[in-house]
């Protein structure tokens, strides 16, 4: 490689990990943290809360009760045309099928759509290649808006301004698609809708604004309207805001087991953005659910100056995706060379590589036919991708992780040979591991008498004590240490790769 | 998410520790590295496929290119691909992810063109099974019972196919040498496998056989930084202890906590 070459690649990878660097040991209020910008649209989910971020924003979530760090839902994606500049207001539900996230995606044409994100468990979020809703373009300008979902969560509203005026328009779902219903309210002027959320009994609660006047909550009454109205503070507003909150943003209900639970999202006196939790049976009879020290659920600190390396960094991991997309084109060639040689040298191996590359072709056809025709639910290509994936690439996994059982036999008929003082200690712990799975002493006990078994219960109770020590405290003692050795050795090689120290031996 | 200041000095504290044993040992600082007995086996499984005229092959991991894990087993890769040139063995390489195609593709070539062997490089012996777990699995596999290899090395980052690879070389005779640091596959390795390196010592593989002072001094800033950790869990704990049974533990603990995740 030639001096200039090894320069450029050397001054790539240092540049390219200062930022990474630089984004995570400067502090939030100088530009290192990814929500530093604030909270905004939160959703309640049992107690995660998700919101999204300041700047080219995506979905972030933590928990209430603070056991979960702050961490993305989702990353955006260079490919995913839908969300590209941001991800913006989430709504989460649960649904017979798992955790749905409706969410306001702002597409590499800056076009705001309604897009969806999936989750069995509500950490690991798989965002949806296409909006769930378009509202189109002669619809109302929905950017900077809000959006929420009815208490039955099968209508959708979206906040925007039409001829200079607020109004909430409304989708609803029909099971499969969501459809337009068109304009669902219309506010007079001088007021401005900036959030709107729905109440049992008709009811809904609207976050107004207008320059020169702090924000306030209304309530309105006997949805739905066609006509346009005027809004104006509502005598609950002084008890549904907190002190805490001096400027609300934005509002979203829900209904939890009888429980009506309002979250309002908004700026304090001090400029931190702040959640606050009300829960009650009526509108009338909300207290607030405090988490923080000033009666709030969630709080950030205001943003303040930013050296922009979190920003960098975000737009660098743009970076990552494109690299391994080229990499396929790698692997593809890859498997055609080292199969397309074996066909030419003719014989049995030839007639397998032939499948194989029968088999890639015939699954990139169809996946990429099935994509580009709109991922139908019925036609050819749908039943060629159940074929191919469903009934064929899966069972055939399977079965392969179906081996695993016998593989695990063997594998530990060989480690629990005794020959040596470890190998004994080990096969003593395993075998009272397994034992104290099931209540066996009770069993044995029943064997010899039935006034035993209280005992062999108690017996039973106490070996649970003792492997609950074993597996918790001691097995996780040792977990920790392999892994504080693996972190400090994943540091020194990054650093060896990232100073260019390391040269994989050559030259 | 903001990491908390006691982690960030930590952080920095660490990589400055490692970096300046680099630099020192750079400088001619000689470090002591401790023998580890299944990298020492490389040399003779390397021998033994010699003697046999069979295949090796090296299995760089599931991980991408951003995961520390393949890049320690790529740099293990380059030496054993050396090594095998030298001894005039053909080597294997089963990839994961595509873009590490490129890089083992570059290594094996190197290990050539440094032994002026450049023609006798075959890019086909780079096999490429996919990011599923479960086509890894049986692309090894297969290359396993096909090619009868006489050494299988597992260096990098592994998910359920560890025991399925590693029991097959097992079941076809191979010498196999195996190092990861992802906790749930070291008991199915250490099942299987003749040797395997635990966690941190996959890190040191590399340094321990091309014995690079930079890689070695690498080695032993590690080796401090660790015993910084444990010198600092250690005074913490019995800290801790003190605290509790005098009695003193929530006035002065809270505070403590509150300073170290802020």
């Amino acid at each position: 490689m030639r001096r200039w070459q090894r320069s450029l690649i050397f001054w790539f990878t240092f540049g390219f990990g200062l930022v990474w660097i630089l984004a995570f040991f400067l502090p939030s209020e100088i530009g290192g943290g990814f929500d530093s910008e604030g909270v905004f649209g939160p959703s309640l989910l049992g107690k995660r809360l998700y919101y999204s971020t300041g700047k080219r924003p995506f979905i972030a979530m933590t928990d209430l009760d603070h056991t979960a760090v702050r961490q993305k839902a989702f990353g955006l994606s260079p490919f995913r045309k839908s969300d590209y500049n941001g991800a913006a207001e989430p709504e989460v539900y649960e649904t017979p099928q798992g955790l749905r996230m409706l969410y306001l995606g702002v597409g590499a044409d800056f076009a705001v759509r309604v897009c969806m994100a999936t989750s069995a468990d509500g950490t690991d979020w798989s965002p949806s290649w296409e909006p769930v809703f378009d509202p189109g373009s002669d619809a109302p300008i929905l950017a900077g808006s809000s959006m929420s979902l009815s208490l039955d969560k099968r209508r959708l509203y979206t906040v925007g301004i039409e001829k200079g005026r607020s109004v909430i328009r409304s989708a609803v779902f029909d099971g499969g698609a969501w459809h337009d219903e068109g304009i669902y309210l219309r506010l007079q002027e001088p007021y401005a809708a900036i959030s709107f959320a729905e109440l049992p009994e008709g009811k809904a609660l609207v976050v107004a604004d207008s320059p020169g006047v702090p924000a306030f909550l209304a309530v309105i009454e006997n949805l739905p309207l066609q006509a346009s109205i005027s809004v104006s503070p509502s005598p609950l507003f002084d008890k549904l805001k907190p002190a805490f909150l001096e400027r609300a943003r934005a509002i979203s209900t829900a209904v939890d087991g009888g429980l009506l639970r309002v979250l309002i999202e908004g700026n304090g006196p001090d400029g931190r953005s702040r959640a606050a939790l009300l829960q009650g049976t009526s509108l009338e009879n909300l207290t607030l659910a405090s988490g923080q020290p000033d009666g709030s659920v969630f709080a950030i600190a205001p943003p303040g100056r930013t050296t922009y390396f979190n920003d960098w960094a975000g737009t660098l991991s743009d970076f990552v995706p494109i690299v391994s997309a080229f990499g396929f084109g790698l692997g593809l060639i890859s498997l055609v060379v080292v199969h397309g040689k074996r066909i030419g040298k003719g014989g049995e191996p030839a007639f397998l590589s032939g499948l194989v590359l029968i088999a890639v072709a015939a699954m990139l056809m169809t996946q990429v036919a099935f994509v580009y025709s709109g991922m139908p639910d019925g036609g050819i290509w749908y039943e060629l991708n159940q074929i191919l994936f469903y009934r064929l690439q899966f069972p055939l996994g399977s079965t392969l992780f179906g081996l695993l059982a016998a593989y695990l036999v063997s594998a530990a008929y060989r480690a629990f040979r005794i020959r040596t003082l470890d190998a004994a200690v080990l096969a003593a712990m395993a075998a009272f591991i397994i034992l104290t799975q099931v209540p066996t002493a009770q069993f044995l006990a029943s064997l010899f008498s039935p006034g035993l078994v209280d005992a062999g219960a108690r017996l039973d109770s106490a070996a649970v004590e003792g492997r609950n020590w074993a597996l918790s405290i001691a097995n996780d003692a040792v977990q920790r240490a392999v892994g504080f050795g693996a972190f400090v050795g994943a540091i020194a090689m990054a650093m060896r790769v990232w100073l260019s120290l390391d040269r994989f031996g050559s030259e | 998410m903001d990491p908390p200041w006691a982690i960030r000095i930590l952080a920095a504290a660490m990589c400055i520790l490692i970096v300046a044993r680099m630099l020192l040992a750079r400088r001619g600082k000689d470090y002591f590295i401790r023998r580890i007995p299944g990298i020492d086996a490389i040399e003779e499984t390397v021998g033994r496929a010699t003697e046999t005229g069979r295949p090796v092959l090296f299995s760089p991991g599931m991980g991408a290119f951003d995961n520390m894990q393949t890049i320690a087993g790529l740099a293990v890769m380059a030496w054993v691909a050396r090594r095998c040139v030298q001894m005039s063995v053909r080597m294997l390489v089963a990839i994961a992810e595509p873009v590490v195609i490129s890089a083992a593709d570059n290594i094996l070539f190197d290990a050539f063109r440094q032994e002026g062997r450049e023609s006798e490089y075959r890019p086909s012996d780079v096999f490429f099974f996919g990011r599923d777990e479960n086509a890894y699995a049986a692309g090894v596999i297969g290359l396993l019972t096909r090619e009868k290899v006489a050494a299988a090395y597992y260096f990098g980052g592994y998910g359920f196919e560890t025991l399925l690879m590693a029991e097959t070389g097992n079941r076809v005779g191979a010498i196999q040498v195996a190092a990861t640091a992802d906790f749930f596959q070291i008991p199915f390795f250490l099942c299987a496998c003749d040797y395997t390196l635990i966690g941190e010592e996959l890190y040191a593989a590399s340094a321990y056989l091309s014995r690079d002072p930079i890689q070695v001094g690498g080695v032993s800033g590690q080796d401090f930084a660790k015993a910084i950790l444990l010198a600092i869990i250690i005074a913490g704990s019995l800290a801790g202890l003190w605290l509790a049974l005098s009695g003193k533990g929530g006035a002065v603990l809270n505070p403590v906590e509150g300073i170290l995740g802020r």
